[in-house]
């Protein structure tokens, strides 16, 4: 979702993207081993950042899946905010162990989120990814990371039974330090994915 | 002299009787620290309530609980290790630690009887116009990520009444923050849990086992070599640490005096059967206070057993003037003879000082007055008809060599100092009136005798925790449950636009965990017969992506809900829920009271002129409650005011009674009036606000002193003997001060309080007596030394 816009690191970012386009099939220089720990160490430099993005939801209880669409911020550490637009409008907020949701007509409800194991696994597994938190994401689930730096996809599973009994699987990708997809696969079949626009920075 | 021998043998025979039937009452009886001790006996029916809060209310058996001192995950193990180990024991009625498990059945109750408890439950919202705005609701929560959890709900509750009667409990902090699903303090450095005792928390010993029980759970869910610690507060925690300080103070106290005491006794005497003799009246005499005090109020308090053990000082009195007085070659019965009117008046004097005391309505001040009178009456009783038949054949004591020229120089000089102890008198009457009413404490918690430690240790779980506080209570009172619940009801409505006004953050009300029984008929009335629902849901569900048969259990459940018996207070049964109905809605009298906690009050004023121009709120009572209490004690202390202003005014006739002659008792009075004034100015210039307590301690020093300046007001004989007197009351008070003085260090602020107060006031007493007295000058000039 979220792209640094530190000025600092553009000409980078345009030099990788440059040697992407350039020919993309072969081994790029930066081949040299990588890990979570690299990654991690890349997002963690990104202090604020915002996105577009437009989700699908294929919910067991209905006939069509629900589609939505708005614009995500970040700002390390703890804040991130969702922001739908459409179909109704609609602000998801997460401000350290706070998740408030408020609604279009302005009715708002405040969880802890660490007391609902469910949508802490959620949560964590963006916000940790965010903050580059290598021992909070490897705290929640057992991760496996493959690809390279450039198109990277990162697979978490939930290390608490409790929480696996909601929440199957969760696939992020990224390139370099923003992430552009969330994909959230849930114990009973129904599944989301979230596509991320990085805004030009 | 056998007639002699026979009336003391029957004496003693008399007083050992007495002794045995004092130790077997003593050791019946039982001993409290509940503050609600020193609570009144008829109060008005808003301090009842106040009173029974304090006494067995919920929050008087909530006992918070932080583990500390370790890794974060470390610490959230052991509270579920901790929790998992309390659950189910007896002594704990509920163990709340964030952990759902702890809510299974207060979930079941709410989830199985949703559509009777939800004030959502009515005829719109299950046309098909309402269905139909519920179920867009439900797509909207559908695409958040709180649709993950709310989803499983959603096929048998689409009207989302589960989450309106979770969200009523909650409130809109959303709890206390946790991690891994468990409390935990906020910058996560304890895992934080809430038990609620199954005893109520003035019952003391069931509280020491439950305090001991979750020490011991703790112990094994750790392990011995884990580094956390384990961290305790709130109302029962604090009585039964109190009672254990008191009971350690007064222990102490006693020692460390009984020890000073009889070093001096035994540096004054040099005979250890004289020493032992001369503590006989004040022990026998506080045996018989205790076994008094047990006989007539069932228990005795702590804080009156520290406080009696300090009678010591004064009941000890009454041997040393008997020994100190008598002369070689004059018996010790002759002593008794010439110094018992004055002993006799003295101890009137303190008798009838407390004797106003008996008539308090706090029952605290009530026992100390009892206690005091006793000990005193049978003290004095074993020193005029028991000590004399336990002395040597001819015991007399030794002239006080060294003493007496010290003293009677001293007491010679004395009156010089009358002009600046007037001076000083009246800087002391002017710094009191200076000061006005801002010298008396108007708190309740002045009476507490918990440490200021422990109540910020208390103060910072309780935020952390987001536990209630003794604040403000809607009250209103009917005369059967039903209608107690159907007032409470009525309360919703104005306390609603309250909250949305923001002069309430919430509230809870009995009638939450258990409608009224009209109430739950009104909302089976709601839900249409299933044919109607169905054909409404089948409209609803138009133009919406939902399978047409996802809301089968909806129906089911409704069908269900619209026929089954209505819930009552037996329904709760097995669930936390029960306990908060309970401390709820409560039974007063005839009839029946429900309380409806207020959180988050801002602005306590504008709450209540809100509530009083409100007709919607009628025959409810606003009760707050830090503030109710606060007006509780003022009473007290103005009651405790007049009848110490009582005692004074009947010493002051008693005294006039005996000694006939105006001069005398001005003699008699001045001195103790100076030393009150001059004590409370001392006391209060020290940073001390006064409370009930330290008006006790100066009945008391009025009682000791009144023997001193009788003593020294009275003629001798001879100046041998007045030189005996002065140095016998001279000894007297030394020890008075250092029985009092050894109190003045206790941890807990009443005793400390009395302790400081009678320290100083006797010693005063003593000096003013001295200084103010008449003293016969001529004749001790006239004559010397004998």
């Amino acid at each position: 979702m979220i792209s640094g816009n530190r000025p600092a690191r553009r000409p980078i970012l345009a030099a990788l993207a440059t040697l992407l386009l350039a020919g993309a099939a072969t081994p790029s220089p930066a081949a040299e081993p990588w890990g979570l720990e690299d990654l991690f160490a890349r997002l963690k430099q990104v202090g604020s950042s915002s996105a577009r993005f437009t989700e699908t939801r294929e919910v067991g209880l209905l006939t069509a899946p629900l589609e939505s669409s708005g614009t995500l911020t970040y700002r390390r550490p703890d804040f991130l905010e969702k922001r739908t637009l459409r179909p109704q409008a609609e602000i998801l907020r997460l401000d350290g162990d706070r998740l408030t949701l408020t609604q279009a007509d302005g009715a708002s409800r405040t969880l802890s989120v660490s007391s609902m194991p469910e949508i802490q696994t959620y949560v964590e597994s963006i916000r940790s990814t965010l903050r580059g938190d290598v021992p909070t994401v490897m705290r929640f689930y057992e991760v496996v990371l493959e690809g390279t730096l450039q198109d990277w996809r990162m697979q978490l599973t939930p290390r608490a039974e409790e929480a696996r009994r909601i929440v199957q699987r969760i696939d992020i990708a990224g390139r370099d330090a923003s992430i552009r997809r969330i994909e959230l696969l849930q114990a009973d079949g129904d599944r989301s994915i979230m596509t991320i626009q990085p805004d030009p920075a | 002299m056998t007639a002699a021998a026979r009336r003391g043998g029957w004496s003693i025979a008399l007083w050992l009787a007495g002794l045995l039937v004092c130790g077997l009452l003593v050791a019946r009886t039982s001993v409290t620290a509940d503050l609600s001790a020193f609570l009144p006996r008829s109060p008005s029916a808003t301090q009842q309530l106040l009173v029974d809060q304090l006494r067995d209310g919920v929050v008087s058996r909530l006992i918070l609980v932080a583990v500390e001192g370790d890794a974060p995950d470390r610490l959230t193990g052991l509270s579920r290790a901790l929790a998992a180990r309390l659950r189910g024991n007896p002594l704990v009625a509920a163990v709340e630690n964030g952990e759902r498990t702890g809510r299974s059945t207060d979930g079941a109750y709410l989830w199985t009887n949703r559509y009777l408890l939800s004030p959502g439950v009515t005829p719109d919202r299950f046309t098909a116009d309402g269905l139909h705005a519920a179920l867009q609701n439900d797509l909207r929560l559908l695409q958040s990520p709180a649709g993950m959890a709310l989803k499983q709900a959603l096929p048998a509750d689409p009207t989302a009444e589960i989450l309106r009667l979770t969200d009523r409990m909650l409130g809109d902090t959303g709890g206390p923050a946790s991690r891994d699903g468990v409390w935990v303090s906020a910058d996560g450095a304890r895992a934080l849990l809430l038990v609620q005792t199954a005893a109520p928390g003035f019952d003391m010993d069931a509280q020491q086992k439950t305090l001991d029980f979750i020490r011991g759970a703790f112990g094994e869910a750790r392990g011995p070599d884990g580094s956390a610690q384990l961290v305790m507060t709130g109302p029962a925690v604090f009585s039964v640490q109190t009672r254990d300080r008191i009971e350690a103070d007064a222990t102490r106290s006693s020692i460390v005096a009984t020890a000073l005491v009889a070093g001096i006794l035994l540096l004054v005497y040099r005979s250890l059967r004289v020493l032992a003799l001369s503590l006989l009246p004040a022990a026998t005499g506080t045996l018989a206070g205790i076994a008094a005090v047990g006989l007539g109020f069932g228990a005795v308090h702590g804080i009156t057993l520290g406080f009696g053990v300090t009678l010591l000082g004064e009941s000890v009195d009454y041997a040393i003037y008997l020994f100190t007085q008598t002369q070689p070659g004059s018996p010790a019965h002759r002593t008794l003879r010439r110094i018992w009117p004055t002993v006799l008046l003295g101890m009137a004097t303190s008798v009838v000082g407390f004797g106003t005391m008996l008539v308090s309505s706090f029952s605290g001040l009530a026992q100390l007055g009892l206690f005091s009178i006793t000990g005193l009456v049978v003290a004095l009783a074993v020193t005029r008809w028991v000590l004399p038949s336990l002395l040597p054949d001819g015991y007399a004591t030794e002239r006080p060599a060294r003493l007496a020229p010290v003293l009677t120089a001293l007491t010679r000089g004395a009156p010089a100092l009358r002009l600046p102890l007037a001076a000083a008198t009246l800087l002391s009457l002017a710094w009191l009136a200076f000061q006005g009413p801002a010298i008396w404490s108007a708190e309740l918690s002045s009476l507490s005798p918990v440490a200021a430690a422990d109540q910020r240790l208390d103060e910072a779980l309780r935020r952390d925790l987001g536990a209630p506080d003794a604040g403000h209570l809607l009250v209103t009172g009917a005369a059967t449950v039903e209608e107690a619940l159907t007032a409470a009801e009525r309360l919703a409505v104005p306390l609603e636009a309250l909250a949305r006004d923001r002069l309430i953050a919430g509230y809870e009300s009995p009638a939450h965990t258990l409608p009224s029984q009209a109430a739950q008929r009104a909302r089976q009335a709601a839900l249409p017969p299933p044919d109607q629902l169905r054909a409404s849901l089948a409209e609803a569900l138009q133009g919406l992506p939902f399978r047409p048969d996802a809301f089968a259990p909806f129906l089911a459940d409704a069908e269900k809900a619209r026929t089954m018996p209505l819930l009552t207070s037996a329904s709760l049964d097995g669930t936390s829920l029960k306990l908060k109905l309970d401390s709820l809605l409560v039974r007063s009298g005839t009839g029946w009271t429900a309380m409806l906690p207020l959180r988050g009050v801002t602005d306590p004023q504008a709450l209540a002129a809100r509530l009083a121009g409100d007709p919607a709120t009628q025959g409810a009572t606003l009760l707050n409650l830090k503030e109710e209490s606060d007006s509780l004690y003022r009473t007290y202390r103005q009651e405790a005011l007049t009848l110490a202003l009582l005692g004074a005014v009947a010493i002051t006739l008693l005294l006039a009674l005996a000694l006939r002659s105006f001069r005398s008792l001005v003699a008699a009075v001045m001195p103790l009036a100076a030393a009150v004034v001059i004590t409370m100015a001392l006391v209060t210039a020290l940073g001390q606000t006064l409370t009930i307590f330290h008006l006790v301690g100066l009945l008391l020093v009025v009682g000791v002193g009144s023997n001193y300046s009788l003593l020294f007001e009275r003629p001798e004989p001879s100046p041998a003997l007045r030189e005996r007197t002065v140095a016998s009351v001279a000894i007297a008070n030394l020890c008075t001060v250092i029985g009092f003085g050894t109190l003045a260090f206790s941890s807990i602020p009443v005793l400390h309080g009395i302790g400081m107060t009678v320290a100083i006031g006797a010693f005063l007493c003593l000096a003013f007596a001295a200084v103010l007295g008449r003293q016969h000058l001529a004749e001790l000039e006239g004559t010397g030394h004998g």
